[in-house]
């Protein structure tokens, strides 16, 4: 016998196939809670370990059935900003996100400016794309992070998670803050880049750009990454539609949605780049496709950078605007009305609906948030795979329970 | 494109093709006529398509919880190739907390089609909230199968209640749950209504505007320890 196994993967037969070893021995079938607070679930999920449980009927260890238990991270946020007001929102936005909460902000401003109908300077356009980008860089390489913990690759794992320091550190260069937010503001942004940035940008990007090829050669090639996640949790095209996957997963089955491509915001018509695009859905794809994307961000911060600089010093926030900007918690009045914003967040497509009564505070923000779709997808995409394949599929599929819960 | 031998490579070929797969799905071509032919109660409004606030929305179509249910189902089987896809799923309660003054409750439905151009909204108005309506009604545990009431009767006044569209979208599964836990409007025939995101013991549906945003509870009492 050859000991490795040659069975076929998740959707290449049923279950079973061979007689299974429980159902042999007469064993009942297996029932296992995985989660919430699980190191192993901690650790291999960055974003959603913690908040996230699994219950996990097991045939051997194939899962026969999964329910994905999300809530634990619910803080109550869309009642929370009917309060809050549309101004006083903007903390609990950026709080929805893992390091994509820029994003998040971005869509909500992007939803009441156009209901305010007011046009963003310039320079804020593209510093907000600039930002968005190193977000999504930050929030892939915790991806990559999360899903080479889980299959224990080790040394991928801690280049990855560095990478992601490093483009963490380049974000909040870039914006002056921290984590979560508070530089975005209705109308612009809070502060123009340092002038100590560009040397940075310098310095991050060539440091980003050899931990990624590192990381090419020490996961991608690597065997022991192709054979645990080659052909795993494979999604289709019509399935991901269907399920309302969205983002790297989406594009990994061949689909090449893209908001920043399909319906673009901000300038993103006047950057050049490629979206990146799978085959077989599987986690080998999804894989392929986030490192690719992280190669496309840099790229697209180049280009933000370049044209930032020769736009020079200037107006980073509406004039109409700029008393809000001015001080935060004022009140902004936005006139009666319901805007649709949609952007490509870290995860996946990220829609804020924004509906006012011309008061300063929201009658509705509802946010559409990747994740909440992603950790029901998930259910399906590990029926009949393996329990080894759960925590990376899961880690790849980058469930950010901020979005998710909210 | 993913297709990477499994020997030993030390480069990476980005051989990513970003060329559109030349086999794009057809544009849905809506009969709104038809619409307004078949459920004269439902409101068909077409945005400009240029405005700010639009994309995503450039078709709106709304009306009572029951009609505006029949239509989507009707959509569903029209419209099933290409198919339409449901990407959003919520509600809305649009009383005001501030003066207790009642408002229309209303589930929104959010489709659109693969080929990118077809951005519906539909909006279902299952009942009225306010003062003397069922205002921070607990969802309870779904009724028995069987219940009297007509297949797609939306409840004005009582607990309002829409047909599920979990079997024409099974996406539509955790988005329903979501919207009977948080606005406390049940969905018939959805296969497993229950909430999703607050513990099984909250009581209330903290989305609707009479739901106070702070609220002191005591646990169940099994739950002390």
């Amino acid at each position: 016998m050859s000991g490795i196994s040659t069975r076929s993967r998740a959707g290449a037969g049923p279950p079973g196939e061979t007689a299974s070893l429980s159902k042999t021995l007469g064993f009942p079938e297996t029932r296992i809670e995985l989660g919430m607070t699980h190191p192993g679930v901690r650790r291999a999920m960055t974003t959603a370990g913690g908040t996230t449980g699994f219950l996990i009927r097991l045939d051997d260890d194939r899962i026969t059935d999964l329910e994905v238990e999300i809530g634990l991270g619910h803080r109550g946020f869309e009642k929370q900003v009917e309060s809050a007001g549309f101004a006083g929102a903007l903390p609990y936005v950026a709080r929805l996100g893992y390091a994509g909460g820029v994003v998040a902000e971005t869509a909500y401003c992007l939803a009441i400016e156009s209901l305010l109908e007011v046009p963003l300077p310039d320079r804020a356009i593209w510093l907000r794309m600039l930002a968005n980008e190193a977000a999504r860089v930050t929030d892939h390489f915790a991806r990559l992070a999360g899903v080479m913990s889980a299959i224990g690759l080790r040394d991928a794992e801690t280049l990855a998670a560095r990478a992601e320091l490093s483009s963490a550190r380049l974000l909040a260069a870039a914006t002056g803050r921290g984590p979560f937010g508070g530089w975005l503001r209705i109308g612009g942004v809070a502060s123009a880049l340092p002038d100590d940035f560009p040397a940075r940008w310098t310095e991050t990007r060539a440091l980003l750009e050899k931990d990624l090829a590192r990381f090419v050669t020490l996961a991608i090639s690597n065997p022991t990454a192709q054979r645990r996640l080659r052909g795993v949790a494979g999604f289709g095209r019509e399935e991901s539609l269907a399920w309302g996957v969205t983002g790297p997963s989406l594009r990994a089955a061949g689909e090449p949605g893209d908001v920043r491509r399909d319906r673009p915001y901000l300038a993103y018509a006047a950057l050049d780049f490629e979206v990146p695009v799978g085959e077989t859905g599987d986690d080998y794809d999804r894989l392929l496709v986030v490192v690719e994307e992280i190669r496309q961000s840099l790229g697209m911060i180049e280009q933000c950078h370049k044209l930032l600089t020769s736009l020079g010093p200037g107006v980073i926030q509406a004039e109409a605007l700029a008393a809000e900007a001015a001080d935060p918690a004022a009140a902004c009045e936005v006139p009666a009305g319901e805007a649709l914003a949609t952007v490509e967040g870290t995860t996946g497509a990220l829609s804020f609906w924004v509906v006012s009564d011309g008061t300063p505070r929201p009658v509705r923000v509802r946010c559409r948030a990747p994740s909440f779709f992603h950790a029901q997808a998930l259910e399906r995409m590990m029926r009949g795979a393996r329990l080894d394949d759960l925590l990376p599929t899961a880690a790849l599929l980058h469930l950010v329970s901020a979005e998710c819960d909210r | 494109m993913s297709g990477i031998d499994s020997d030993i490579d030390s480069g990476f070929d980005s051989g990513f093709d970003p060329d559109m797969p030349s086999d794009r799905p057809a544009e849905i071509d809506l009969d709104l006529e038809s619409i307004e032919a078949r459920y004269p109660n439902l409101e068909v409004v077409v945005l400009d398509a240029q405005a700010e606030a639009a994309p995503g929305a450039e078709i709106r179509i709304g009306g009572p919880a029951a009609e505006a249910r029949a239509m989507l189902g009707w959509l569903a089987e029209e419209a099933a190739a290409p198919p339409l896809r449901l990407v959003d799923l919520t509600a809305i309660d649009r009383g005001s907390a501030e003066t207790g003054a009642g408002g229309a409750l209303e589930v929104v439905y959010r489709l659109r089609s693969d080929a990118g151009s077809l951005a519906l909204q539909v909006v279902a108005r299952v009942g009225e909230t306010g003062a003397g309506a069922a205002d921070g009604a607990s969802p309870s545990p779904p009724d028995e199968p069987g219940e009297d009431a007509p297949a797609s009767r939306s409840s004005i006044g009582g607990e309002p209640v829409v047909d599920s569209v979990a079997g024409l979208w099974p996406v539509a599964n955790w988005l329903e749950r979501e919207v009977f836990d948080l606005f406390g409007i049940r969905f018939r025939g959805h296969p497993d209504l229950r909430r999703l995101l607050l513990e099984d013991t909250f009581e209330g549906a903290p989305l609707r505007k009479a739901h106070p945003l702070a609220l002191e509870r005591a646990l169940p009492d099994e739950e002390r320890p």
